[in-house]
């Protein structure tokens, strides 16, 4: 056997250097900055195992190839993922206050338009970056700020750059708080800021919550059924918390399904960071994409809330808008912190939930849309 | 990019044609099966 099969260290490329070095950044940006720890250091540690030369993790037959070949290409880790993020969402605000569904079908424009940045950086005009069409739309999902989501639709068009996609979505998920307060001050007047909106609502039967994400489904499916994986399992999580008689599985789909399939999709991404795949200027450019597309979907919430603002005769507060971008429950957050600087009696942490949840579902129907679109577009 | 541009807004026309459609179901959910009127609290007796 020559030396360089049995030695990892004599195999080394500089690109697998660096891509060691990335695995440890990642692990150090969870472990030490506790930026997105649950996905940051699995998947630092499936980069680090994917570029360990003569490793064989990634080779037909590996770890990685398997859970890659059974959990990614299947699209079911997404799926399990969602099934599990249905059972965490509580949709009362949203219900109280369907109005906010439209702040989150406004910010996917984030989605759209950075598609079409993308776009015309690549094939579609400049040619600058090697961005086909499915690829462009991949990134543009980026703005959805929804990790499945975003793994789904990449794999799904079977885009070359999936890999970069994720880590940037859920990257960026961790850097709402950066990114969103400076684009909220900037869109909107300190008078619309301190508007108050009554914290208090109606109230939602357990009948109509249950009744939810039934009718979700079929609504959402009969439309846009390219959707149907995504919205079905989001909303049977969400049928498993609101039924009140399966508290035990709503339970396990928060926790045990959950952390476990998340072990395995962070390994399984990481071990997708291969250097072949990773260190090219499309890289940097995805990542430059993935600022674009969470500006762009807060920019889109907040001057659709600007024109609620004027509809409802100055009745509702155009943060709200800012929280259309599914990043749960981060965003939401965000509208309550700059809403309070503003004024410290204004609270819109509840009906920036219902815009939040909104985004949820709005970038479901986003990824769908666009899955269904792209065979006569692309 | 005239068919991007399509792509762009057939795909924003999707997303608020569905939940515009949500809404409607929301409305006719909380409507149909909303919360029943608040039951009036009655005063405890002074010297309860």
């Amino acid at each position: 056997m020559p030396d360089n099969e049995f030695l990892g260290v004599l195999a080394l490329t500089w690109q697998a250097a660096v891509m060691l070095g990335l695995g440890g950044l990642l692990i150090y940006l969870g472990i030490a900055k506790q930026v997105e720890p649950v996905l940051l250091v699995p998947i630092g540690a499936g980069v680090i195992l994917a570029n360990i030369p003569l490793g064989g993790l990634t080779e037909p037959g590996g770890l990685l190839a398997v859970l890659r070949a059974a959990g990614i290409e299947t699209e079911l880790f997404p799926l399990l993922i969602f099934i599990g993020v249905g059972a965490m969402i509580d949709f009362g605000s949203l219900l109280e206050r369907p109005y906010t569904v439209f702040l989150g079908a406004a910010a996917q424009f984030g989605i759209f338009g950075t598609f079409f940045l993308a776009y015309f950086l690549g094939d579609g005009g400049l040619r600058l970056f090697d961005f086909s069409f499915k690829d462009a739309v991949s990134i543009g999902i980026i703005g959805s700020a929804d990790g499945p989501t975003s793994i789904y639709v990449a794999t799904v068009l079977g885009s070359k750059y999936a890999a970069s996609i994720v880590v940037a979505a859920y990257s960026y998920m961790a850097l709402v708080p950066i990114i969103q307060p400076p684009i909220m001050r900037a869109l909107t007047t300190d008078a619309e800021r301190r508007l108050t909106m009554p914290a208090r609502a109606r109230g939602v039967s357990r009948r109509t919550r249950v009744l939810f994400p039934v009718v979700t489904i079929v609504v959402v499916g009969l439309i846009a059924p390219k959707a149907t994986p995504l919205i079905g399992t989001l909303m049977f999580g969400n049928l498993l918390r609101e039924s009140g008689v399966l508290e035990r599985l709503s339970q396990a789909a928060q926790n045990e399904m959950t952390n476990i399939v998340t072990i395995l999709l962070g390994l399984t991404v990481g071990g997708m960071m291969s250097a072949a795949d990773f260190l090219r200027p499309e890289t940097i450019m995805i990542y430059v994409m993935g600022v674009v597309a969470f500006a762009a979907g807060t920019a889109a919430g907040l001057v659709f809330g600007k024109v609620m603002y004027v509809a409802s005769g100055k009745r509702i507060n155009p943060l709200i808008g800012a929280a259309g971008i599914s990043a749960f429950p981060m965003c939401a957050r965000v509208v309550q912190k700059v809403g309070l600087e503003a004024n410290p009696h204004n609270h819109l942490i509840m009906h920036a939930a219902g815009a939040n949840t909104a985004g949820q579902i709005a970038s479901v129907v986003a990824g769908g849309a666009a899955l269904a679109l792209v065979p006569f577009f692309a | 990019m005239l068919h991007a541009t399509w792509f762009v807004l057939a795909g924003m026309g999707i997303v608020f044609l569905t939940l515009g459609l949500l809404v409607l179901v929301m409305s006719g959910l909380n409507r149909w099966f909303g919360p029943g009127p608040q039951t009036k609290q009655t005063k405890k007796p002074r010297n309860a």
